[in-house]
């Protein structure tokens, strides 16, 4: 397990350096800087354009400017973003906990309703709600968020307004609201874009988790079990799921790139100002140094997603972590 | 008798409207806007959700009227300054300001931080936008707190416009201890004492900025509690904001949201001006290098010919429908040197092809590309990709040319880029748009000769003297008439030499939920009357019901 942990450790530094290097290395071939884009229809004078860039030092060579910011990443800076002229600091340590409860939110809720409803699938295996339940979850797969987001968004909050069409919380004097009624607001604005994170989610574990249960439920001792007379939910709950479980939580870290780079499409859809709207409006402004650092907090987050799913899968399932 | 009787009807009317007012006071505005602003700091303030809500904090010394003049200081309205008064050689205004006049925090406001608004914009260390538009001025005196004395080295007619739009005041007692260098991002800018209808409450960066009411303004409190602006992401989630009943007001409408007002009763459409132009700009230089003449639209009779190609009253009607106006020249018409009656180029296919031909550009057989020595009569039509009208206006434009016999591709790149290639000239020709305000000096730096005065904004190098003169004059004029005169003679010179194709001038429509009563929208700046709208008692939502939290 030492040595698993150590590899995962190394891998995880080795991808943090090659996808940070390769983002600012992509950024010199898309021209601009934050203070191009917001001047359309302006008569800012050349000579105050040329004071921003040197002020936040956009007018250095690139190559200076990576090793300045990995200098300043060197002592726990992550420089400033001109774009919304605070410290990056300061922007990612909003924007990080929404994407964590989103993303969180999702996983918790797609994972649960995905092996519910693998289990009821395999528990009707070729009757009508397996059928269904497989229609649903093939359309869940094939359809992308960003357009489940705006069907959402357009039917459930526009037209119908169920729920909220974006934003973190409700306008009005919500501070002065007590804080339970505070947090139901927040989940109640979170409802949309984690609902429609956590189905994508949803449709991809039930996928796998109907796969892998129908392989174990071929397996021996399940035979066993129903010879016994276990129920049939018993033999699904007690015996099949558990040893179904691993390849949906090796799953788990496959999904989590994809999650997170749904997230950035979902929270522009909703409002939502996470890691990934961020991330956007700063790919957007040409803000490098933010770029930089939310490239690699994000990196960070889904290697170590990745790197815990692993271990997770291990314990579940020792046979791979001898075979590793 | 009868003076007493008037006298106790005006009086019940007077307590009637004080009456009236204050049971309709109340109601939180909720605005859907699309960005977050970049900074509250009025000197950094360009982007146009930073002015919105910095010219609700911040009161200038004097505003525009609703004429939207600019020279001298006709229909110019009181604010800070109660009143001000010219020297005869009209290189000296002396404002007074209005006694009443407070800051957030209660301290008065004077003299000293007119002077030190004045340091702070001049100083390049903070970097204001508008640093140019004071390069007149030449000190600010204050013989007594409540008289600021504006010193110009020169005179020019829009001098009072330049100074009371460039500088507004700053409380001094706040910033002043700040270091120049340190003012953009200092923690006192994000959160603003200001001298507006409406004090700074919160900020939730990317998320929403929330004022309150000035209860102490030297004006009369505003009618509404409070604004808050929720800002969504995207296009489609600012409009359906509204449409849902999360937003009261969005600034602009889109084509596309106009089609869904029919299904929302409690939605309404209010028409204003609007300063906006697009346009199909050539570029006159070679794009690989300036210093050469551009392989085609060097040519002033080539540019004419495509422009009399386009037929612009159909491509306008295809993008906008009704909800724009084919342009004119390089101005809008809400601006006031504005001229209806110029001669354009119209559209007529079939001349625009014999001009192509006896250019020397033949198609060797119907629906062919042109060729002229073995050269295709071929370009790349640059356009953002930021914007679906330009985008959809370059398809449109891509087939007309082709029934020419001009092959044109589209390349669309995202708008960072776009503004880089366009600043460093690197294109052919692109799908350019402009916001005007309301002095026309504008034009001569997006359309005068690239030099150190003017052509900042001249990405297509295009340069006519006939032009620049006549701008300069008009400039120079002290009287709006003689202004006229002159910027149509330049006007027109523009048209003619065609630097551009000038295709259309959308119209303004703000979105506004029923429950709102608003003042009418100012075309420069819609929420110049904002302290004035109001929110019918009897459509009050919850949301309403508490006033935003003091800071």
């Amino acid at each position: 397990m030492k040595r698993l942990v150590v590899a995962r450790l190394l891998q995880a530094a080795a991808v943090i350096a090659v996808v940070v290097t390769s983002v600012f290395v992509l950024l010199q071939f898309a021209p601009g800087d934050p203070f191009a884009a917001s001047l359309e229809g302006t008569d800012i004078p050349p000579g105050v354009r040329a004071e921003w860039r040197a002020r936040y030092g956009f007018d250095l060579p690139p190559g200076e400017r990576f090793v300045r910011w990995i200098g300043a990443l060197a002592h726990g800076q992550l420089g400033y973003a001109a774009s919304q002229r605070r410290t990056v600091a300061s922007v990612l340590a909003d924007a990080l906990p929404r994407t964590l409860l989103l993303v969180g939110v999702a996983l918790i809720l797609g994972f649960t309703f995905g092996v519910l409803a693998g289990l009821l699938q395999v528990r009707h295996h070729r009757r009508w709600p397996d059928r269904l339940l497989g229609a649903l979850t093939l359309g869940g797969v094939a359809m992308p968020e960003f357009l489940l987001g705006l069907l959402a968004m357009t039917w459930l909050g526009a037209r119908w307004r169920l729920f909220p069409v974006a934003g973190l919380a409700s306008e009005g004097d919500v501070n002065a609201w007590p804080l339970w009624e505070r947090a139901l607001d927040h989940l109640w604005h979170l409802a949309l874009p984690a609902g429609v994170l956590a189905l994508s989610v949803a449709a991809r574990v039930a996928r796998h988790q109907r796969a892998a249960l129908l392989g174990v439920m071929q397996e021996d001792y399940i035979r066993t079990a129903r010879a016994k007379g276990v129920g049939a939910w018993d033999v699904l709950r007690r015996h099949a799921l558990p040893n179904a479980m691993a390849p949906v939580i090796a799953l788990l870290g496959l999904a989590m790139p994809s999650l997170v780079g749904g997230a950035v499409l979902i929270e522009k859809i909703f409002g939502w100002p996470g890691m990934g709207l961020t991330l956007f409006d700063a790919l957007l402004a040409r803000d490098y140094p933010l770029i930089l650092a939310a490239t690699l907090l994000s990196t960070v987050v889904v290697v170590a997603a990745r790197a815990l799913a692993d271990l997770l899968a291990a314990a579940f399932d020792p046979r791979g972590l001898r075979a590793t | 008798m009868r003076t007493r009787h008037l006298l106790l009807a005006a009086l019940s009317l007077a307590v009637a409207c004080r009456g009236r007012d204050a049971g309709s006071a109340g109601g939180t505005l909720i605005v859907s806007v699309g960005a977050d602003a970049e900074t509250l700091f009025p000197p950094l303030a360009v982007a146009s959700q930073g002015r919105v809500i910095t010219e609700l904090l911040y009161d200038k010394l004097a505003d525009i009227g609703p004429g939207l003049n600019t020279i001298g200081d006709v229909g110019f309205v009181p604010r800070l300054a109660k009143s001000w008064e010219w020297s005869a050689d009209s290189l000296v205004i002396t404002f007074h300001l209005d006694p009443a006049a407070r800051w957030h925090d209660g301290r008065a406001v004077t003299a000293r931080d007119v002077q030190y608004a004045f340091h702070v914009w001049t100083d390049s260390a903070v970097g204001a936008a508008s640093r140019s538009w004071l390069s007149s001025v030449d000190s600010i005196a204050a013989p007594d707190s409540l008289t600021a004395r504006v010193h110009f080295r020169s005179r020019n007619p829009e001098q009072f416009y330049s100074f009371v739009y460039a500088l507004i005041p700053l409380p001094a007692h706040q910033l002043a201890a700040i270091a120049d260098t340190s003012l953009h991002d200092a923690p006192e800018v994000r959160a603003p004492i200001g001298s507006g209808p409406f004090k700074f409450v919160s900020w939730t960066p990317r998320a929403r900025i929330e004022l309150a009411a000035n209860e102490t303004y030297y004006r009369g409190r505003p009618k509404l509690d409070g604004v808050v602006f929720s800002v969504a992401a995207q296009g489609a989630t600012v409009a359906a904001k509204l449409f849902s009943g999360e937003a009261d007001f969005l600034e602009q409408l889109s084509p596309p949201d106009f089609a869904q007002l029919p299904a929302h009763a409690d939605v309404r459409a209010q028409a204003y001006g609007g300063f906006d132009y697009a346009f199909l700009q050539f570029n006159t230089r070679d794009a690989r290098s300036a210093a050469r003449p551009h392989p085609l639209f060097a040519d002033v009779a080539l540019r004419r010919a495509l422009s009399m190609a386009v037929d612009r009253v159909t491509l306008v009607r295809s993008v906008y429908d009704s909800l724009a106006r084919t342009a004119i020249g390089p101005f809008s018409r809400t601006q006031w040197t504005a001229d209806t009656t110029l001669a354009g180029i119209g559209f007529d296919r079939t001349r625009a092809a014999r001009m192509l031909d006896s250019l020397g550009w033949r198609a060797a057989t119907e629906g062919a590309v042109r060729t002229r020595d073995g050269r295709r009569l071929s370009f790349v039509l640059l356009a953002p990709a930021s914007s679906r009208t330009r985008q959809a206006a370059a398809v449109l434009l891509q087939e007309q040319f082709k029934q020419v016999g001009v092959e044109v591709t589209i390349e669309s790149v995202d708008f960072n880029a776009f503004m880089v290639r366009a600043q460093r000239g690197t294109f052919d020709a692109l799908m350019g748009a402009m916001r005007t305000t309301a002095s026309p000096r504008g034009v001569r730096d997006v359309w005068g000769t690239p030099g150190p005065d003017r052509g900042g904004s001249n990405w297509g190098h295009w340069s006519n003297a006939v032009f620049d003169a006549h701008v300069d004059s008009a400039l120079a004029a002290t009287g709006t008439a003689a202004a006229r005169a002159q910027f149509r003679v330049a006007y027109q010179a523009a048209i003619d030499d065609a630097p551009a194709i000038w295709l259309y001038e959308p119209r303004m429509f703000a979105g506004v939920h029923r429950r709102v009563h608003i003042t009418p929208l100012r075309p420069d700046a819609w929420w110049s009357g904002i302290a004035e709208w109001s929110i019918d008692p009897a459509q009050r939502l919850p949301r309403d019901r508490r006033a935003p939290a003091t800071p």
